[in-house]
């Protein structure tokens, strides 16, 4: 039972953990996100020239739109090409072969995908500090890091699954994607302009409703207005990070799943 | 099963009782989210057109449906409290009319403009609407003559305006050329001066747009056979002495 509880399962996923980290640095990812840094002040700076008013509060928010996009393409690429070169180096038989559990590698490479997309967060969220106040920036570092690791999470759920970058890519831009804009496709599908006895209507409405109810909560995480306005209620923000935290377990459980029933 | 994939067995129990529990706690979290809280929500202050181009990034013709089912939303539903009558209406002809110049082919703008936005029980917003539509018309009066010819039967019937109603006809009359054009259409100042009833004209307009398979789309004819259903219905109950109401 709880084969991670165990002294040498924990020991080796943090080693795993701390393995991604130092192959997200040899990688040149911190050159990455520098280059995403100097583009992103770039144009925000470029924009707010050309605002009338609200320059700031303009740089801020297109800052924090591009970082947050940035931040997900950059750790989801990651985690699906990392997981892939190492299943092609035949990396991830080696590991096994070792006295690591399935769990122990699984959820070791998870919190050191983790723990780099916090790591990214972190940097990202810092300079948001020269646009916003501290606790709206923290409310949106919290939110971002955690929805980077939920986004690590899915992608590794599809690279394990899918075993191939651009089906694992694809699906996890997908999910992301619908995540973001399932709320608002929702109440789309309610307009009662249409006829009120179209069943295919109906069924399309229905069939949202329900491929809604295993989406990541994405519409309301990480919002550009905490930055702009102001930082979330203490409820807000729990609802928010309750939900991403939820779907980040629903994954990761799946991920296991799927993994314990692969033939490696 | 295939030879990738290890029995269920294989899995251990913890996981699956952790996916298990995960999956039912999403579900139901998602399931107990409470209706959206309502809220009056105005349109907001329509986009140029240029950064309605800039942002459809080469599709417009996607963007411009997309950007229509946006407007449609914007009604007493949802998270929405504010119905359509009630919305800004300059606002509203600034949507379409954006819409309408990002993708002049889509009869999708006027076609909402003179059916839903243009029928309204306010006539200050309805001749606004009719503007909008004479206006669109002029542009291109080929494609965009059936909206112009339900404008000119709202002038008449609903606001009792005919000389604004005759104009838009002889409008139909004078500015279309194209050889599809029905001979209705271009009559319509005819059956304007007839003494005949909203229904009998509604009628035969669509009589006439189906006949000449100028309703195509299956939603759009469902939605126009639907409105002449409720006039008939309308007219019927008006027709019945008081007592058998």
């Amino acid at each position: 039972m709880l084969a991670l509880a165990a002294p040498n399962a924990t020991r080796a996923a943090l080693t795993l953990a701390r393995f991604v980290l130092l192959e997200a640095r040899r990688t040149r990812l911190p050159l990455l996100i520098l280059c995403a840094l100097a583009a992103g002040i770039g144009l925000a700076g470029f924009l707010s020239q050309l605002a009338l008013t609200e320059s700031a509060s303009l740089q801020a928010g297109v800052l924090a739109a591009f970082f947050r996009a940035t931040g997900v393409f950059i750790c989801a690429a990651f985690v699906v090409t990392s997981m892939v070169r190492e299943s092609n180096d035949k990396g991830t038989e080696l590991l096994l072969s070792l006295p690591i559990s399935r769990a122990a590698y699984y959820v070791g490479k998870l919190v050191g995908f983790g723990a780099c997309g916090a790591l990214v967060a972190g940097i990202f969220s810092l300079v948001m500090l020269i646009w916003s106040p501290p606790l709206a920036v923290l409310a949106w570092f919290v939110s971002l890091s955690l929805e980077i690791w939920l986004v690590a999470a899915v992608s590794l759920f599809f690279v394990v699954t899918l075993g191939d970058v651009v089906p694992a890519l694809a699906a996890c831009a997908g999910v992301y994607l619908l995540g973001r804009t399932v709320a608002a496709i929702q109440s789309i599908s309610a307009s009662p302009l249409a006829a009120d006895d179209d069943v295919m209507q109906k069924i399309a409405g229905w069939a949202i409703d329900a491929v809604a109810l295993v989406l990541p909560p994405l519409d309301k995480a990480t919002q550009t207005g905490w930055l702009v306005y102001a930082p979330p209620s203490a409820q807000e923000f729990a609802i928010v990070a309750f939900g991403l935290i939820l779907y980040g377990a629903l994954v990761t459980a799946a991920g296991l799943f799927d993994f314990h029933r692969r033939n490696l | 099963m295939s030879r990738d994939q290890r029995p269920i067995g294989a899995v251990p129990r913890w996981i699956v009782a952790f996916l298990a529990l995960a999956l039912a706690l999403q579900i139901g979290l998602s399931a107990s989210k409470g209706p959206m809280s309502t809220e009056a929500e105005d349109l907001p202050i329509p986009p140029r057109v240029a950064a309605l181009r800039l942002a459809a990034m080469g599709e417009p013709a996607a963007l411009a449906r997309v950007a229509m089912l946006y407007i449609q939303s914007f009604d007493l539903h949802g998270a929405n409290a504010l119905p359509y009558r009630r919305l800004d209406y300059d606002r509203l002809i600034g949507w379409l009319g954006a819409i309408q110049a990002l993708d002049p082919l889509s009869k999708y703008p006027l076609f909402a403009a003179s059916r839903i936005y243009a029928e309204v029980r306010d006539p200050g917003r309805q001749r606004r609407m009719l503007e909008f539509i004479y206006k669109s018309f002029l542009e291109d009066p080929n494609r965009r003559w059936p909206a112009l010819a339900h404008a000119a039967l709202i002038a008449k019937h609903r606001l009792k305006d005919l000389p604004l109603s005759l104009s838009y006809a002889r409008a139909i009359d004078r500015l279309t050329t194209a050889s599809d054009v029905p001979i209705w259409a271009k009559q319509m100042e005819v059956f304007i001066l007839e003494d005949m009833n909203e229904l009998d004209a509604a009628r035969i307009m669509l009589g006439g747009l189906l006949a000449k398979g100028q309703v195509r789309d299956e939603g759009e004819r469902r939605y126009l056979e639907q409105r002449l259903k409720s006039m008939e219905e309308r007219a019927r109950s008006q027709s019945l002495p008081k007592s058998a109401r």
